[in-house]
């Protein structure tokens, strides 16, 4: 088999929707996506349903808007932008489809705007800014908080497109394949930038990979 | 089996095969000291990341954002036309909030919203005091506190958020009054952001704590723009007037926005926390 016939066979059966996530994690997208399409006979929701879906997503807005612009203020910024085009343009949204899809494709199209414009270059990551997070075990917090600035920093070198990729696969847990919706890209394309992507940021945070995480990657001891 | 890609190397790492290709896959792996280290390299770096991420999903962090979405869009600044690039400004009206919202003290972070009304001992502005007659029947200077009284005490004391109600006056327009959500603050008091809105005078919100004896008290309160009538016109971003209340909310907040039957819960009890 070539490796180009390999490819093609994986990239169908991805589309197919092979899923990465856990038993549970698959039952909370069930869960999410039964509450995204669910709604009168005639296809449309209430304004009301449609802003408690929107708040029920805002969690994973706002941990994605953080993946994009790495910084707490413009964080705020994009997630409320988001949400405001999200309202203006509610009758583009196809009810039966996935609204956290259409949301970060809002999300990551303004972003790319902003980010042409010159809006959010160069701002210092604050690594008391990025997670206020109350937290009992002071240590822990402390970790997670120097680790988030490092994950920030190393995705400050990504291209946009490839920043944009972590952040829905490996930030969010979405697989190949929903990131594809988001992103209207064939998976192959996902993959392969996602892959480069992943090798990058592994380069640009391998130092503060500690042995016992690299074990914890490592299929074989 | 020679010559796996990174892609596939990935999706291997990522659990993204079917049964059949993976086994595949995971003999080649094995076989191959170099996919080893690729293999980990992807798993680490997901790993890594997502550990990272784990604390930044919190409703809490969106909760004022939340409590707009449910009120209406006209409370958000939206964004119109060409898009976001197009208006240097829409951004900014934010950047002031981080540095307020770092700070831990409730005076600090209150004193640096200029259109605030202070309570609690703090001093007071009546900038920020609704100044129609009836305003009295809702909020009173008692013993050096700023107190919810009347229809707003009640409200505050036995409504469940999302409740409006309108209070009628004599020769006066009516106050509509709404509790907005409720939250535990960082020493532990149990508060709520409600707003009222008289033709009259305009529109205030503000966040009020439960002291003692049932007593709400008003820690800050801030006039608001007026409603705009179209919920998709443009609020100017740097004069967002809700902004320096929400920075003090947020700087009063400990954790999440209370959850509905948990809201429920304490109004059911008086707001006696059981925790406490």
């Amino acid at each position: 088999m070539t490796k180009q016939r390999r490819k093609g066979a994986l990239t169908r059966r991805l589309q197919a929707g092979r899923s990465s996530h856990s038993r549970d994690q698959r039952l909370g997208i069930a869960q999410t996506v039964a509450r995204c399409v669910a709604g009168p006979d005639d296809g449309s929701i209430s304004d009301d349903t449609f802003r408690e879906q929107m708040i029920a997503f805002l969690p994973r807005l706002s941990g994605f808007a953080l993946s994009l612009t790495g910084n707490a203020d413009q964080r705020d910024d994009l997630v409320q932008e988001t949400c405001a085009r999200a309202l203006l343009h509610k009758d583009q949204w196809q009810p039966g489809t996935r609204l956290d899809s259409w949301m970060f494709r809002i999300a990551q199209n303004l972003w790319l705007d902003l980010k042409r414009a010159d809006k959010y270059r160069g701002d210092p990551i604050d690594i008391e800014s990025v997670s206020d997070t109350i937290n009992c075990d002071g240590q822990a917090l402390v970790e997670n908080r120097l680790a988030l600035a490092e994950v920030l920093r190393g995705l400050d070198r990504l291209a946009p497109e490839h920043r944009i990729l972590i952040g829905l696969v490996c930030v969010d847990g979405m697989t190949y394949k929903q990131a594809s919706e988001v992103l209207e890209l064939p998976v192959g394309t996902v993959m392969s930038r996602l892959a480069r992507a992943r090798l990058a940021l592994h380069e640009a945070i391998k130092g503060t990979l500690t042995s016992k995480e690299m074990r914890r990657g490592r299929p074989f001891r | 089996m020679a010559g796996l890609s990174d892609e596939t190397l990935m999706a291997y790492a990522d659990g993204e095969l079917d049964a059949t290709e993976n086994a595949a896959v995971e003999v080649a792996v094995q076989q191959c000291p170099e996919y080893q280290l690729k293999v980990a390299k992807f798993r680490a770096t997901r790993a890594f990341v997502r550990q990272a991420f784990a604390n930044e999903a919190s409703p809490g962090r969106v909760a004022p954002l939340a409590a707009k979405i449910r009120r209406g869009a006209d409370y958000i600044p939206v964004v119109s036309g060409r898009g976001a690039a197009a208006r240097p400004g829409v951004t900014g009206w934010r950047r002031r909030l981080p540095a307020m919202a770092a700070q831990r003290s409730w005076p600090a972070a209150i004193a640096a919203g200029l259109a605030l009304l202070i309570g609690g001992g703090l001093g007071w502005f009546t900038r920020g005091l609704p100044p129609h007659p009836p305003a009295s029947d809702l909020i009173a200077f008692q013993e050096g506190n700023l107190l919810a009284q009347g229809a707003l005490s009640n409200l505050l004391e036995n409504a469940s958020s999302g409740t409006r109600l309108q209070v009628h006056a004599a020769k006066a327009p009516a106050w509509q009054l709404e509790a907005s959500f409720s939250f535990r603050a960082r020493d532990g008091t149990l508060c709520r952001r409600y707003e009222l809105t008289n033709d009259a005078s305009g529109r205030f919100a503000g966040f009020a704590c439960r002291g003692g004896a049932g007593r709400w008290i008003v820690h800050a309160q801030a006039q608001l723009g007026p409603k705009p009538s179209d919920g998709a016109s443009f609020v100017p971003a740097e004069g967002d007037p809700d902004a320096p209340l929400d920075a003090a909310i947020r700087a009063a907040m400990e954790g999440d926005m209370l959850t509905s039957p948990e809201e429920a819960g304490l109004i059911a009890r008086g707001w006696s926390s059981q925790s406490k």
